[in-house]
């Protein structure tokens, strides 16, 4: 019986890693990043790119699971949909009003613990914010917005 | 069929720039007041369709973080921009008020032509703080 069972699994995780799967493209060159054309405080540039860049940037580092089906499809889809809602490598091209939209909406998700996504630390340990960083983060965010609007 | 397909066509340009013409009157000038005001008219769309889950003493903890009406007036200028940008693009999508609340109290919905009020009022409110 169990013996039935375990065949069947990994019979199931085999053929499942024949689906095809869409990772979205890692572009190394990003001239519209935030990063890059911004003076940000390297303490936020640290939390932005350990926390954020994997799923809202076009430099997605792809850890060698995210290539093993079920992940894979996760990772696709968290990566594509996070990079629609928000793609720190395109924040040049967006106009004032996208600018401060975006950061509303960044301090809104720290605020309500949307993100980052609570799977992502349990593999990125160095993902997750404490109070401290959180709250270093929002006043950034804060003071970004300001310095936009003049 | 084809003079009937003008005629449509001339229409909605007609329909389209009378709405333009008509959100450009309903500009309500930001400049004016130091203080953000809501303006009497937006005000009662608010408290008609709005208020109830966007206020500081509201239930909803995500509708009141999001959207606090009564906040407003103490927020800083680039959060007001965003907060006024994001009332036109809910309303817009007719995300707001919401389906759920709609159902149950049909009357809370707006009328298209509130609807435009709103979207105008917002964007045109926004604009002039972006240009200050
Ligand atoms: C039945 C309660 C309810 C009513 C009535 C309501 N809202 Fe909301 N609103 C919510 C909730 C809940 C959310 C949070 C949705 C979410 O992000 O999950 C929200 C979010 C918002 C947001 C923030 C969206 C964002 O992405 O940050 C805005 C702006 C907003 N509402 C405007 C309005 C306006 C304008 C009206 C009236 C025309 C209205 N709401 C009526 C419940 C309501």
């Amino acid at each position: 019986m169990l013996k039935k069972f375990f065949y069947i699994f990994f019979g199931l995780l085999i053929l499942i890693q024949f689906v095809p799967v869409n990772l979205p493209e890692v572009r190394a060159e990003n001239p519209n990043d935030l990063v890059q054309n911004t003076s940000i405080d390297k303490d936020i540039v640290t939390m932005l790119k350990n926390s954020c860049y994997d799923c809202h940037s076009n430099e997605t580092v792809y850890p060698w699971y995210s290539y093993v089906a079920p992940v894979s499809f996760l990772v696709s889809r968290d990566t594509r949909v996070g990079r629609e809602k928000l793609n720190f490598s395109e924040w040049n091209t967006f106009s004032k009003l996208d600018k401060l939209s975006a950061l509303d909406d960044i301090a809104e998700a720290i605020e309500y613990g949307e993100m980052p996504m609570k799977i992502y630390p349990i593999t990125h340990l160095d993902a997750k914010l404490s109070d401290d960083d959180q709250e270093k983060f929002l006043e950034w965010a804060e003071s970004f917005a300001e310095m936009i609007m003049e | 069929m084809k003079t009937a397909l003008t005629l449509i066509a001339l229409l909605t340009l007609a329909l389209g720039l009378s709405s333009f013409e008509y959100s450009n009157s309903t500009y309500t000038s930001f400049e004016e007041v130091d203080t953000f005001q809501l303006p009497e008219n937006i005000n009662t769309i608010f408290q008609n369709s709005c208020y109830g889950c966007h206020n500081n003493d509201a239930k909803a903890k995500k509708a009141k973080m999001k959207f606090n009406i009564d906040k407003l007036s103490s927020l800083k200028k680039s959060k007001l921009v965003s907060k006024l940008n994001k009332v036109a693009k809910e309303v817009k999508n007719d995300d707001m008020p919401t389906e759920k609340i709609l159902e149950k109290y049909p009357k809370m919905a707006l009328s298209s032509e509130q609807k435009e009020v709103l979207i105008s009022w917002a964007e045109s409110t926004a604009a002039a703080l972006l240009a200050e």
